[in-house]
């Protein structure tokens, strides 16, 4: 019978509208977004390269020098940058935090803001301003030294005193500069990146983390959608009273319209993968090595499954609550309090619903996060499990007469 | 087992507002109408047979199961909401073949049933006919045959004949009649005329207590030698209706024939007219 049932579920979520609309969205954005990586790009170091490209540094005197540099600007110029929730808002202290700031950045430094000011001034000067890669390199190579002695700790506790100053979530946050600091790789660091890539990803695996970072972002509000109309479908074709009058159980019957929906979403995330993955496993063999053929499945299915789980499984239990479409504004603004709520584009899993990893590679970054990264998409998978159980109670509730939220029987 | 309905003292509140009072009721097998006005706590009484709601208080036996045995109860009873429909895109097939799941029938049941049920509602000929395509009298015949499906003993229809044209609600009334050969059918209504053509067996219910329980016979019984027809002018019309009960008006030119219940012959042309069930329910709820 929950065989039965689960392909007569299927079969309604593929002849829905909303499910048509859901496949489109998800295939346009999705190939719009992965158009620019190219499998070709893809190459080995090789000794002589003028540019090996930058990575994130871990080097904490390189991070302490780097955010001082950027202190040393905002201050000169009194123009700050916070993005609360995600979106900028330019800031402006008033004299008094200006004189705090300056304290704050000569403890650190062991000079005064004028010196440094003029420091920067003469750094900047050396460079041609009219030309941007002139700027650019300007900018780059602008360090500002750090007093004798100051520890990793001291220089933490400065910063958040600047975070107190100009507000939540600017470049002063912890793990916004801990992230944000590159450096120009060299030959070696470059090659040692790429073998880890080749060997630990065989390639395909890192290109399906930047599919999922993409995927993420729109599979934290599409599957709302389709959740919802499934929810609601009876009561808005009169069906709920004989549905409620039937032997079936209730748990019968929202498990099997939960997993219909829930393979329904997750066919086109695959589907995608897999055709997307084949140039990079072709790419992979140019290179002699052994592209995982089944990363398609595996990296998704860790990292956008729990994902899609949670999300249809909360739009679920939030409209049998409710009868109503609250779920799509509860939802929506989570989601995109995730997506603009994490400071870094890449890493930063922490508990957001959209775990990020918008680079090609970075594998040795990747799997010094993945701990913290599996823990995510376990939380969530659980999650999504209590949302369905509460599901189940709310709709044997409603069933009964007793709607935990209002009364829609009588 | 025995095919009956036994219920004792059966009250359900609406938070303050009771919907039921003491309802005390024995459904035997065959057709049983339950007669009442809007309001009177019909619909609420069926769902509490059909365990879409819980009763506050009192007994209610289903083939001598409880009903809070929603499981058991949902597999015998059989249930037919006033305002039933499925999902627009399924046809008449896919519904009745859902439903047939949900009934917890297997496979090879569904191929078998589903097309016989079909046929027995006369929508074999319309199986591909979506569910959004059909007429009021589709719809209530695909309802009936999802509420069969799995053979149960009871079937409880709640306002079926409401909204139908005349043809269609005797086709009803004459296929409800053939499925309560050997269980019972529990018939809710508000339509006189559906009672009388299709019950033996009927209760009367009014503002959620039971006014009347019995057979149509002695409902009958209630109002004999009281119903009177008349001729009377047609300007007189408004006079006769302020001060005695009319059940029927059938005006011609400047004269009207009037229907009229009352203890005692109401003038002296009035001769006495074998009453009908319409007159005995009047004259019940005028009691009232």
């Amino acid at each position: 019978m929950f065989g039965a049932l689960f392909f007569k579920e299927c079969k309604q979520v593929l002849r829905s509208l909303v499910y048509f609309i859901y496949v489109v969205v998800f295939v346009l954005f999705i190939t719009g977004q992965m158009s620019s990586e190219r499998a070709m790009g893809l190459q080995a170091p090789v000794p002589g390269q003028s540019d090996y490209g930058t990575a994130v540094t871990t080097d904490e005197t390189l991070i302490m020098e780097g955010t001082l540099a950027g202190l040393v600007e905002d201050i000169y110029y009194n123009s700050w940058v916070t993005y609360p929730l995600g979106f900028y808002k330019a800031v402006m202290l008033t004299d008094r935090e200006m004189e705090q700031a300056e304290a704050i950045l000569e403890r650190c430094t062991g000079k005064t803001s004028e010196v440094l000011v003029e420091e920067m001034k003469r750094h900047f000067g050396g460079y041609d301003q009219s030309n941007v890669e002139e700027m650019e390199a300007a900018q780059e190579s602008y360090k500002v030294s750090v007093k004798e002695g100051l520890s990793y700790g001291e220089f933490e506790a400065a910063m958040e005193e600047i975070c107190g100053l100009v507000g939540k979530k600017s470049d002063y946050e912890k793990s916004r500069y801990e992230h944000s600091i590159r450096v120009p790789q060299t030959y070696e660091m470059a090659k040692e990146e790429f073998d880890v890539l080749c060997e630990k990803d065989h390639v395909t695996r890192a290109y399906m983390r930047l599919f999922c970072d993409y995927a993420g972002i729109v599979l934290a509000v599409l599957p709302i959608f389709v959740g919802v109309s499934r929810a609601l479908r009876d009561r808005r074709a009169k069906a709920q009273e004989v549905v409620f009058s039937k032997p079936a159980s209730g748990m019968r019957i929202i498990v099997s319209r939960y997993l219909a929906n829930l393979v329904m979403l997750c066919i086109p995330v695959f589907v995608t993968a897999f055709l997307l993955q084949q140039p990079f496993l072709y790419k992979a063999q140019t290179l002699g090595i052994r592209g995982d053929g089944l990363a398609f499945l595996t990296v998704p299915g860790a990292w956008l499954v729990p994902e899609i789980m949670v999300v249809l499984a909360l739009s679920f239990l939030i409209t049998e609550l409710t009868d109503r479409i609250l779920a799509v504004f509860v939802q929506v603004a989570w989601a995109i309090g995730s997506l603009f709520g994490a400071d870094v584009l890449v890493g930063d899993f922490g508990m957001r619903l959209i775990a990020r990893w918008n680079t090609l590679g970075q594998t040795t970054l990747f799997y010094s996060m993945e701990k913290g990264f599996l823990l995510n998409r376990c939380y969530y998978f659980l999650l999504a499990v209590v949302c369905v159980v509460l599901t189940v109670i709310v709709y044997e509730r409603k069933r009964g007469g007793n709607p935990v939220w209002k009364n829609t029987a009588g | 087992m025995e095919i009956s309905i036994e219920i004792q003292n059966l009250t359900k509140y609406y938070g303050k507002k009771q919907a039921l009072s003491k309802v005390n009721l024995t459904i035997p097998k065959g057709m049983f109408g339950l007669l009442g006005p809007n309001g009177a706590g019909k619909t609420t009484l069926m769902k509490v047979l059909a365990t879409l709601l819980e009763k506050t208080g009192g007994e209610v036996k289903i083939c001598g199961v409880p009903v809070e045995n929603s499981r058991q109860i949902r597999n015998m009873t059989g249930y037919l909401p006033q305002d039933f429909s499925m999902y627009g895109n399924m046809s008449a097939y896919e519904a009745l073949d859902y439903l047939a799941v949900l009934s917890g029938m297997s496979r090879q049941e569904r191929r078998e049933r589903v097309p016989q049920m079909l046929e027995k509602v006369n929508l074999l000929e319309k199986r591909r006919t979506k569910v959004k395509s059909m007429s009021g009298g589709m719809k209530r015949r695909l309802g009936i045959a999802q509420a069969i499906i799995h053979d149960p003993k009871v079937i409880i229809v709640d306002e079926p004949t409401a909204g139908l044209d005349p043809e269609e609600r005797v086709r009803f009334r004459n296929l409800l009649c053939e499925i309560a050969k050997d269980r019972i059918v529990l018939l809710s209504t508000h339509i006189v005329g559906d009672i009388e053509a299709t019950c033996e067996n009927i209760a009367v219910l009014n503002q959620g207590k039971i006014c009347f329980d019995g057979r149509v016979a002695e409902l009958l019984a209630l109002v004999e030698g009281k119903v009177y027809s008349a001729e009377v002018a047609a300007v007189e019309l408004e006079k006769v209706k302020e001060k005695y009960m009319v059940t029927g008006i059938l005006t011609t030119g400047s004269t009207a024939n009037v229907k009229i219940i009352a203890e005692a012959p109401p003038f002296p042309q009035a001769k006495p007219v074998q009453p009908d069930v319409e007159d005995a329910y009047m004259y019940l709820m005028h009691q009232e």
